[in-house]
């Protein structure tokens, strides 16, 4: 029999993760950087970051802008490496952004769809499988044979989200997008999130929108200049990080 | 491991189609460009140097052809794989999927199209009569490896380029001049045999010069260049290709950071 243990739960590892940016006032031209005339500054973005997430965990993350959640976000799902440390990521991860890139705007929305799936890491098979799914979920059946520049915008928001939602991911990440399309698209991405909450499908969701955090994840992260400030659960991260937020407020007016 | 070679091959493959589609999509005559784009180049480039500046190359017109053809599918890569990357930055912010797919997706579809009109013309070198006399099947290897070996080179200056031109962005400029400068150190418009023996040593660190010297010789009645030009251009090539892979692969990984 096997145990499921501790370890093997765990779905995302981030061990002593760091992430440096170098601050460019000015894209370097070749011979800036040859002779070094440009002057490099570098941030930190995060500073060791140690994170275990298990599956099946709703986690959110909140923090002030610039603190480092984008780019944590970026590391956990590939699209950038750490400078330092390791990053262990098991199964298929879908990010919700950026719902309208990866389309081609001269090519039909059918044509789209195996372009804009396979981006996101589906086989020729899958796609096929979620075909008619993909089409019927975005509601764009009568139109699905245009050339995608003459989708509305929110057809295309559509689109992407239908395409993201049936790729079937181990593991979701959200940064701010749960307003998809008009009221009744919204409705359905909404229900679509709660049955994939529901599921035992690993969510990290990115938000300003503190309600919504305490209602949709157990657990919260909080970050603030690039490391951990605190992780605890949802309700009292979130009221532990009003209340920084409140005493800021009140310096800055008395200040 | 292998559903994931395939799903790799499936993606490369899927790039490539779009931008075979997307190319002539809004275009009236669309695919027929194809064959029609180096066939009006053949024409002024004929012209001119059949009239004003005389090659000493008998059938000077069908000469052309064959290296106009390689050269455009080289040209066309490389300029437009060079920006590529840069172009496609929202991709690149959304998810992680293989980055070299997008370069690589350019030279495959410019690939697919020289192909094509390379048929094309060995079939009218047929139906005029005028196909090489000699052994078939030789000729036929040779074309077919430096037809390969052209692909796998215009992979590699690809990769180098578009990869760097992410950081610096002057990278695109200076291959718009280099392909200009590239086209004129090239036997495409001549052949080697009609050049000043003095200027010779020149062409062996341009790798594409034994390229382009087999594809008129295995194609049209041209003499067979000499043997010391192959090892030089083939290490030049190994070379070349080799940093290509290894920059792009050092720079893919942190390519969001630059976008």
């Amino acid at each position: 029999m096997k145990i499921d243990s501790g370890i093997n739960n765990i779905v995302i590892k981030l061990d002593q993760v760091s992430k440096e940016y170098i601050l460019h006032h000015q894209k370097p031209t070749l011979v800036e950087n040859i002779f070094k005339l440009g002057h490099s500054e570098s941030i930190l973005a995060l500073k060791n970051i140690n994170l275990e997430i298990k599956r099946g965990e709703k986690i959110g993350i909140i923090g002030d802008n610039g603190s480092g959640k984008t780019t944590l976000l970026k590391i956990i799902s590939g699209i950038t490496t750490p400078t330092k440390g390791r990053v262990v990521v098991k199964g298929r991860i879908a990010t919700l952004v950026d719902l309208e890139a990866g389309f081609h705007p001269d090519l039909t929305g059918e044509e789209n769809i195996f372009i804009n799936g396979m981006l996101l890491g589906m086989s020729k098979k899958e796609i096929n499988n979620q075909f008619y799914k993909i089409i019927e979920y975005s509601g764009l059946s009568k139109f699905i044979d245009a050339p995608f520049y003459t989708y509305s915008s929110g057809m295309r928001l559509r689109l992407g989200f239908a395409i993201a939602i049936h790729s079937n991911p181990d593991i979701l990440l959200l940064d701010e997008v749960l307003a998809v399309g008009d009221g009744e698209f919204q409705e359905k991405t909404y229900t679509t999130i709660q049955n994939l909450i529901n599921e035992k499908k690993t969510i990290i969701y990115i938000s300003h929108i503190l309600p919504v955090i305490t209602k949709l994840c157990q657990k919260v992260i909080w970050i603030n200049k690039g490391t951990i400030q605190d992780i605890g659960r949802s309700d009292k991260m979130v009221k532990n990080y009003q209340v920084g937020l409140n005493i800021l407020t009140k310096s800055i007016l008395i200040g | 491991m292998r559903d994931k070679v395939t799903r790799y091959f499936d993606f490369l493959l899927v790039m490539t189609i779009k931008e075979i589609k997307a190319r002539y999509k809004s275009a009236v005559l669309g695919f027929l460009w194809m064959f029609l784009n180096p066939l009006l180049q053949m024409i002024i480039i004929g012209l001119i140097f059949s009239n004003f500046i005389k090659v000493p190359i008998n059938n000077y017109f069908l000469f052309l052809f064959p290296g106009l053809l390689a050269w455009n599918f080289f040209s066309y890569s490389i300029t437009k794989a060079t920006p590529s990357i840069v172009y496609e930055r929202t991709l690149i912010q959304k998810s992680n999927f293989p980055r070299e797919a997008i370069p690589l997706s350019i030279v495959l579809s410019n690939f697919f199209h020289f192909l094509i009109s390379i048929c094309l013309f060995i079939f009218f070198l047929i139906i005029i009569g005028n196909f090489k006399n000699g052994n078939i099947l030789s000729s036929s290897i040779y074309l077919f490896f430096s037809i390969f070996w052209l692909l796998i080179f215009t992979c590699g200056v690809s990769l180098l380029s578009s990869s760097l031109n992410v950081r610096f962005r002057d990278v695109n400029f200076f291959i718009q001049a280099l392909v200009l400068l590239w086209f004129y150190a090239t036997p495409v418009i001549f052949s080697l045999r009609v050049l000043p023996s003095n200027y010779l040593w020149i062409f062996q660190f341009n790798p594409l010069t034994y390229i382009f010297e087999i594809i008129h010789n295995s194609l049209i009645n041209t003499p067979f260049p000499q043997k010391d030009i192959l090892l030089s251009n083939l290490v030049l090539s190994i070379i070349i290709v080799i940093l290509g892979f290894i920059v792009f692969m050092k720079n893919s990984q942190n390519f969001s950071d630059w976008l």
